[in-house]
């Protein structure tokens, strides 16, 4: 089931991106698999970056496929110079 | 700046406590090591602080920018005591002013820039530059400014949205930390990515820190500034690098200047920092007639003249006899302590120490670089003395760096800044202050100064934010102008040529050949010239007339100063008369030069001549060549065996006169020979990739005419109605050809008549066929550059065949169609349609056919056929055609 409405504009604060990844994370205790929507994101931080890699990698740990759509060209461009590989990988 | 240090001499020099000893087992120790952590965890930041970054808009920039500069203003006293401190160079009073230089003066000069997005809109070339950042930034920073580079390099790397990492000298690591931690607290205030300014902390393996930093695969650029192997190390990483290295400026003060004031901008300059600025004074080569003024002048402002035994004291203090560049010891030092160090007493209030250096060697130890109050002083015997002592030093270790002058004779400030290689050559300012630019004069504000390939660096200018960006170009399409451009005066219809007696001509020098003689054309023309008009006959021409033609007309117009040029003729006599005017108006110049190849002729390499002196009225007696409306001339050059094509709108006819009573007279063949040319003239035109709304309305009415007039003309030679529409529809062809060209048809018939002796129409014919399939077809290679921006020859070789009266509605049987009417047509005018219908022999033609591809591929008339052939496919047309 796609998560909807998480990411939202601009995720600079860092409270929001981490209330945002701590549901994130809640879901991924009793999933397979989650897909997760950039459509509506407009900025990301560095603490965002960051905060997504580390999901990434708690989600491999608990074998829940993760999925990334509708990545904005903005944001596809900083995931591309941050040379994130594993955010990478995942979207489509 | 030249600091060289090993391991040892770091040791003796200038770390002489316990820890300096550490450091130096430590540095042995650290060779084992091969990564650090907290290194990449540093970069790792600040590669996702560089992609953050991208999403920042200028006026983000713009808030961070001033937040940091605010804060290095508002520490620029506590960064200055803090560099004074822990490198112990330099001055406490100027390394506050250094930093405002790098904060205010730099902020200043960019806050207005763009850096984000479009950064600059081109509009006459239709073009914009988009700014990109670098990326990711590795500092290195020098001991002599460290404050002061990290203030300039955190603010022009936040400007360029690039994330930056500081590797700070040893001997200044504390200072250099302490203003990143600042700036970067300031620019994360001010919304800035978490990580963008980074720096490596003083510990025992910063050295090797450091080359582990500049080799680091997050590393997108370093940007060093420092001494020569600093640099050089930098350059060697592999990485894209801004190096800025060593200095040794020279100062040519020239007898038209004041000397007074020369010596006060020498002395502000080179007690700036107590010399420590690399861009400062370092020897002053002085006019003899004002040596003795000028060394006055500086004592009275309390400079010290050494006396030759003091000079010889004072050169091991200040230059290391072992290492044989500055002692380090002294870098930054008051006049006063270096002067004790030498066992020189002066006053403690000594501002320099000047040693007057004998002329005659040229190797003196201080004519090297010495960051310190010490200047070097020659007496120049004479002005050229002067410039070539100036470029010794110049071109002792500081090549490429910073000179200056001081001059009011501008004849010799040119002479010094075209011989002195320099990046900034500072005129009548002092040359440290000038060098940092924003002061004295519009400079790029910057703290590293780039040498250019002398100095062994990538860069000449005084490094500033666009040297920290990726500036992408982006051309639009370009719509070029196109033209349409043809006789000014075309007059037409049977006896026309009258018009000749209109014409204010008082010499008119006719060019025709003995054929027009004999027919009595010649004599018309005479009838017809204004009254009182002198004239002068050359009928020597031949057909394909030769630059022997052209130079005997020469000859024979030297002595007659013509205002008219007239061609009676078909297109060898045009052609040779447009080859005589412009040799005659234009004596000096020369027909190799003007026969230079071109693609675009308003590209072309030769600068064609503009003619205007005389006029030439083009009279043709054939109905073909077009010449008359032609910009072109061919002249054969016999004795290498070429056909030489001039081409210019200058060698166009002035005045066109299409009489058909003139050719009635011409035999059916070469009637048939020309006409056809003119019919091709007009269909490759109409597909060419010049082809235009213009000639396409010419070539069409043309081909129409051509097409159903060229029989009549066969059948009854001497109607002059006939005629007179053929010699229309080959002047139509003309002014098409003369403004779209012609294509590959006329390139494979050049290359058969010159190889067969064919006649040239008929040349043309036996291809007609052919090329028409080949340019209907898909292409292998497109031509490039082409008007239209579709491939349309296909369809408009179907609009031809409907202009014809075919009812096909398919472009394939349209085109089938058109095939069928030229044959039609070559078959009622008695022409070959294949050149087996020539008098060639197959085996003949067979071993002909590598030089025919040869000859046609490099004809110019292929260049604007719409479909580039390959060679094999050009050999295959050849073949086909027989």
């Amino acid at each position: 089931m796609p998560i909807k409405n998480l990411f939202n504009g601009e995720m600079t604060s860092n409270e929001v991106i981490d209330s945002a990844f701590s549901l994130l994370e809640n879901q991924a205790l009793d999933r397979n698999e989650i897909l997760i929507n950039f459509q509506n994101l407009v900025f990301v931080s560095v603490y965002f970056l960051e905060k997504l890699e580390s999901f990434i990698e708690k989600a491999k740990k608990l074998n829940v496929k993760v999925q990334i759509k509708n990545v904005p060209p903005s944001i596809y461009k900083v995931f591309r110079v941050a040379r994130v590989n594993e955010i990478l990988k995942l979207c489509f | 700046m030249t600091m060289v240090f090993s391991p040892q001499d770091k040791h003796e020099n200038f770390v002489l406590d316990t820890e300096a000893t550490r450091l130096n087992f430590d540095f042995i120790s650290e060779l084992q090591e091969d990564s650090f952590p907290h290194v990449d965890q540093l970069l790792l930041k600040a590669r996702k602080a560089s992609a953050v970054f991208t999403q920042y808009t200028q006026g983000q920039v713009d808030k961070i920018v001033y937040a940091v500069v605010r804060a290095a203003l508002e520490h620029s006293r506590e960064f200055a005591k803090l560099a004074v401190e822990e490198t112990r160079m330099g001055l406490f009073e100027d390394k506050i002013l250094k930093n405002i230089v790098a904060s205010e003066f730099l902020y200043h000069q960019i806050k207005d820039k763009k850096t984000v997005n479009v950064i600059r809109e081109i509009k006459d070339e239709q073009m914009v530059e988009i700014a990109e950042p670098v990326g990711v930034i590795a500092a290195l920073t020098p001991v002599t400014n460290p404050t002061s580079t990290v203030i300039y390099k955190s603010i022009i790397s936040l400007k360029t949205r690039n994330a930056i990492v500081f590797s700070p000298h040893l001997m200044s690591s504390k200072c250099v930390a302490y203003t990143a931690e600042v700036l970067y607290k300031a620019a994360l205030k001010a919304g800035a990515p978490e990580g963008c300014i980074g720096w490596l902390k003083r510990n025992s393996k910063l050295r090797k820190q450091t080359n582990y930093l500049i080799h680091h695969k997050e590393v997108d650029l370093v940007f060093a500034t420092g001494g020569t192997t600093m640099v050089k190390v930098a350059y060697s990483s592999g990485k894209p690098a801004i190096g800025v290295g060593s200095g040794n400026t020279p100062v040519y003060v020239h007898k038209s200047y004041d000397v007074s004031s020369a010596a006060m901008d020498i002395c502000i300059s080179k007690t700036f920092d107590n010399g420590n600025e690399c861009p400062s004074e370092q020897t002053l080569v002085v006019d003899d007639d004002i040596y003795e003024q000028l060394l006055q002048e500086f004592k009275k402002i309390n400079c010290y003249i050494c006396k030759e035994e003091e000079t010889k004291k004072l050169t091991p203090v200040v230059i290391d006899p072992e290492t044989g560049v500055m002692n380090y010891k002294y870098v930054g030092k008051e006049a006063y302590k270096i002067a004790q160090a030498a066992g020189i007493d002066v006053p403690t209030n000594t501002k320099i120490l000047l040693c007057e250096i004998n002329s005659d060697d040229k190797n003196h130890p201080l004519l090297k670089e010495k960051l310190m109050p010490v200047l070097a002083v020659l007496r120049a015997e004479s002005e050229g003395d002067a410039l070539s002592k100036c470029l010794l030093v110049n071109h002792s270790g500081g090549t490429g760096h910073t000179a200056g002058i001081f001059a009011k004779d501008e004849n010799v400030i040119a002479k010094f800044q075209n011989l002195i290689n320099a990046g900034r050559i500072i005129v009548n300012q002092p040359t440290s202050l000038g060098g940092l630019g924003g002061m004295y004069n519009n400079l790029p504000t910057t703290l590293s100064f780039g040498c250019g390939t002398g100095g062994a660096n990538s860069t000449t200018e005084n490094v500033n934010i666009y040297n920290l960006l990726n500036i992408k170009r982006v051309p639009r399409r370009q719509i070029m102008p196109m033209w349409f451009r043809i006789p000014n005066q075309v007059y037409f219809n049977p006896g026309s040529l009258n018009v000749l007696k209109i014409f204010p001509a008082k010499n008119a020098f006719i060019v025709t050949d003995k054929t027009m003689e004999k027919l009595g054309v010649l004599k018309k023309v005479i009838d017809n010239l204004p009254n009182g008009c002198n004239f002068k006959v050359f009928s020597d021409v031949e057909s394909e007339p030769s630059k022997d033609v052209i130079d005997r007309g020469l000859t024979e117009v030297s002595n007659f100063s013509p205002d008219y040029f007239i061609a009676v003729g078909g297109g060898s006599v045009i052609d040779a008369t447009k080859g005589i005017r412009l040799f005659y108006e234009c004596p000096d110049i020369k027909f190799e030069d003007l026969s230079v190849d071109f693609v675009d002729f308003r590209k072309r390499v030769i600068s064609f001549p503009t003619l205007g002196k005389t006029k030439l009225v083009a009279i043709p007696t054939t109905s073909g060549t077009g010449s008359e409306v032609s910009p072109a001339c061919v002249i054969a050059d016999k004795k290498n065996n070429l056909k030489v094509s001039l081409f210019d709108y200058n060698l166009t006819p002035d005045i066109a006169i299409i009489d058909s009573e003139l050719v009635c007279e011409l035999p059916v063949k070469p009637s048939a020979d020309t006409g056809i040319d003119a019919f091709t003239h007009a269909l490759e035109a109409f597909v060419s990739i010049y082809a235009n709304d213009f000639t396409d309305a010419l070539c069409l009415q043309a081909i129409k005419i051509i097409y159903e007039t060229l029989p009549k003309v066969i059948q009854r030679p001497h109607d002059v109605e006939i005629r007179q529409k053929m010699h229309n529809a080959a002047t139509l062809a003309g002014m098409a050809f003369s403004n779209a060209s012609v294509g590959i048809n006329h390139a494979m018939a050049h290359a058969l008549g010159a190889k067969f002796g064919v006649p040239h129409g008929r040349a043309n014919a036996v291809f007609l066929l052919s090329t028409i399939d080949f340019n209907s077809g898909i292409p292998t290679k497109f031509m490039p550059f082409p008007n239209n921006k579709k491939y349309i020859a296909k369809e408009k070789y179907a609009e031809i065949a409907k202009s014809l009266g075919s009812q096909n509605n398919e472009i394939e049987k349209l085109i089938v169609d058109l095939k069928e009417k030229i044959k039609e047509l070559l078959s009622k005018s008695g022409l070959p349609c294949r050149i087996s219908e020539l008098d060639i022999k197959l085996d003949d033609y067979l071993a002909a056919i590598p030089d025919l591809v040869s000859k046609a591929f490099n004809d110019l008339s292929l260049r604007t056929n719409p479909r580039m052939p390959l060679v094999e496919e050009l050999e295959g047309l050849f073949r086909n055609a027989y």
